[in-house]
C-alpha cells in the first residue's frame, strides 16, 4: 500500500496542473474581452458624434446610446462574474475528481 | 503505523470531499425556460424596436406587454436565490426605470417617433444586451 504522503504528493501535481490551466484560459479570455470592449466603445462614441452632428439623431436618443454602452459594461462584468464562479466550481469539482480517482488507483 | 492510519485517514479525506463539493456551489444550474426567455424577449425586442419609427401610439400595448415580459423573466431569475445573483442583477439591469432600454421605450413615447439611425444603433446594443445574459446561462452548462 503506497504512503499517504505520495498519494499527496501526486494529488498536489494534479492540482497544480489543473490550476495552471484554468487560470491561464480565463486570464487570455478576459484580456480578449477588454481589448475588444475597449474598441467597440471608441468606434461607437465616434459613430453616434457624427450622427449627432448630422441630427440624424437626437440629443436626447445619443444620450440613450451612451447609456447603452453603459449597461453593457455592467452586463458584461456580471456575465465575468458569473463565468469565473462557473470556473472555480468546475475546478473545485476536478479536484474532487483528481483526488477520488488518485485515491482509488493507489489505495 | 502509517498503512493502519491510512484506512482512516482516507475515510476523512472522502467526508470532507463530499463537504468540499456541496459547499463549492457557487452558481445556479443551467435552466432551459431561463435561456428560453432570454432569447424569445430578445426576438421581441428587436421586433418591437424596428416599429421605433413608426407613431408610438400605435404601440403602447406591445410596449406594455414587453415591459410585463421583462419584469417576469426577472422575477423568475431574482426567485432562484442567490447561486443566480448574477443573471438576476442582469435582468434587473433591463427593467432598471434609469436604463438604457426602458430609456428607449420612454424616449419613443415622449418624442412620438425614433429616428431611424436611432433604431439601428439601439436595436445592435440592445441585442448585446440580451446576448449577455444568453452567455451566462449557456455558460451554466458547460
Amino acid at each position: 500500500m503506497p504512503k499517504f504522503d505520495d498519494i499527496l504528493d501526486e494529488i498536489k501535481v494534479g492540482i497544480a496542473e489543473l490550476g495552471e490551466k484554468s487560470a491561464k484560459d480565463f486570464v487570455e479570455e478576459v484580456r480578449k474581452d477588454g481589448d475588444a470592449f475597449l474598441r467597440e466603445i471608441g468606434d461607437d462614441l465616434q459613430r453616434w458624434t457624427e450622427l449627432l452632428a448630422r441630427k440624424k439623431i437626437s440629443a436626447k436618443e445619443f444620450r440613450v446610446l451612451v447609456e447603452f454602452n453603459r449597461d453593457l459594461a455592467q452586463m458584461k462584468a456580471l456575465s465575468a462574474s458569473g463565468l469565473a464562479k462557473k470556473k472555480v466550481q468546475n475546478l473545485a469539482n476536478g479536484i474532487v475528481d483528481l483526488v477520488t480517482k488518485t485515491v482509488l488507483k493507489l489505495v | 503505523m502509517r498503512s493502519n492510519l491510512l484506512p482512516r485517514r482516507t475515510s476523512v479525506l472522502v467526508a470532507l470531499l463530499f463537504l468540499a463539493l456541496s459547499a463549492c456551489k457557487l452558481i445556479s444550474d443551467y435552466d432551459a425556460l431561463s435561456y428560453k426567455n432570454a432569447t424569445d424577449l430578445r426576438v421581441e425586442t428587436m421586433a418591437l424596436l424596428e416599429q421605433g419609427t413608426e407613431p408610438y401610439a400605435g404601440h403602447a400595448a406591445e410596449v406594455a406587454a414587453l415591459r410585463l415580459g421583462l419584469a417576469q423573466a426577472y422575477e423568475y431569475e431574482h426567485r432562484k436565490g442567490k447561486l443566480n445573483s448574477d443573471s438576476a442583477a442582469q435582468w434587473a439591469r433591463l427593467n432598471d426605470p434609469a436604463g438604457a432600454l426602458q430609456h428607449t421605450f420612454d424616449t419613443w413615447k415622449s418624442a412620438g417617433k425614433l429616428n431611424e439611425a436611432f433604431v439601428s444603433e439601439a436595436k445592435l446594443k440592445a441585442g448585446e444586451l440580451f446576448d449577455e445574459i444568453i452567455r451566462l446561462e449557456r455558460a451554466k452548462a458547460e
